[in-house]
């Protein structure tokens, strides 16, 4: 797998964010690499469903994946090369950062 | 006195203890809505999405925050999380304000859990409101939370809802699977009492503007009036 499509979980409470399939073209079609293909897959294609009628050929499908995962909880990122991976062709989850603090609102919002 | 306004003022006003933010990542990431997760004094964790991280974000938290309203309008705030407009100065790299979205996180929050695991009724809740919301991303952002016996449905992200937006088309998994059906009539009652309370839609018109908020309301009698659950 070199070109690929990660399809990343946030897990905004616990602070994590995780990989939990890949989509690559592989034998002529879309292909999806899970850690857990039975939980995910599914997942993955019904957020997917329909689009090879728009788009029949695999390379296409995968770089119009991005547009059709793109949640707060669920996204996928641009394709991309194995060695620019944020990921690092992994599974391992990425931890949140803290980035700033300690704010006491003085004026709510109108609604 | 549900505690719903009390809620409301709370995530308005309540001290922010933390933001957190995943790694910017080294690759780009359209069209995700960049977010960040803040801990409230007390201990509450929220999901605050940014005007300023994407764009006509300040039309997409509001949708955010009108789908909220709406849930609450329709007695449904056990679907959608409590969500209120906030502006805040915490974000990094901006010293302004920031008109943001802030949502309550659900606890044991199961991601895009199989539909099958829900009951009829939510699944039909979930149909009726995306209908009404003119939701666009909804053949996944729901998740399942612990119930009584039974796992109950829970919708996120409703930013890109209620008018048409560039690039983007009514979808949506509930609608689907009740599409052509006729609406249980104690369903249908919710929208009855929303049409028929038209001056509790000022909340929902300081959010979406008058015109917007007369295709809801449009979307909603053509429901009642069918009694079949049609695509918008």
């Amino acid at each position: 797998m070199s070109v690929h499509v990660d399809v990343v979980k946030n897990e905004w409470l616990t602070g994590e964010q995780r990989p939990i399939a890949r989509l690559f073209v592989g034998k002529g079609e879309l292909q999806i690499d899970s850690p857990d293909p039975a939980r995910w897959g599914p997942v993955v294609e019904q957020a997917l469903d329909g689009m090879k009628l728009d788009h029949p050929e695999p390379e296409e499908q995968l770089g119009e994946v991005t547009s059709r995962l793109r949640g707060s909880h669920l996204f996928a990122t641009v394709p991309h090369d194995h060695d620019d991976c944020p990921y690092r062709g992994a599974w391992e989850p990425v931890r949140m950062e803290s980035v700033s603090s300690s704010q006491t609102a003085a004026d709510p919002a109108p609604a | 006195m549900d505690g719903l306004d009390e809620l409301e003022h709370y995530l308005r006003t309540a001290r922010i203890l933390d933001v957190g933010a995943f790694p910017d990542p080294d690759i780009p990431q359209p069209g995700a809505h960049p977010s960040f997760r803040f801990i409230l004094e007390g201990g509450v964790g929220a999901l605050a999405k940014p005007a300023h991280t994407i764009g006509e974000g300040d039309a997409v938290v509001r949708c955010e925050a009108a789908a909220w309203v709406l849930a609450r309008q329709l007695k449904w705030t056990d679907l959608v999380g409590t969500t209120v407009l906030r502006e805040t100065d915490v974000f990094p790299d901006v010293e302004e304000e920031v008109t943001t979205s802030l949502q309550i996180l659900w606890p044991g929050f199961e991601l895009d859990a199989d539909m099958g695991q829900f009951s009829d009724e939510d699944i039909w809740r979930a149909a009726i409101f995306d209908v009404l919301v003119l939701h666009t991303d909804r053949t996944h952002n729901w998740g399942a939370v612990p119930g009584h016996g039974q796992k109950r449905l829970k919708l996120i992200d409703h930013g890109y809802a209620f008018r048409e937006w560039p690039g983007r088309e009514f979808a949506s998994s509930f609608a689907d699977a009740k599409a052509g059906q006729e609406i249980p009539d104690d369903l249908a009652e919710p929208l009855d009492d929303f049409l028929g309370h038209v001056e509790t839609h000022d909340r929902l018109e300081d959010l979406l503007g008058e015109q917007v908020l007369e295709e809801l309301v449009a979307r909603g009698r053509t429901l009642v009036e069918d009694r079949t659950l049609n695509h918008p």
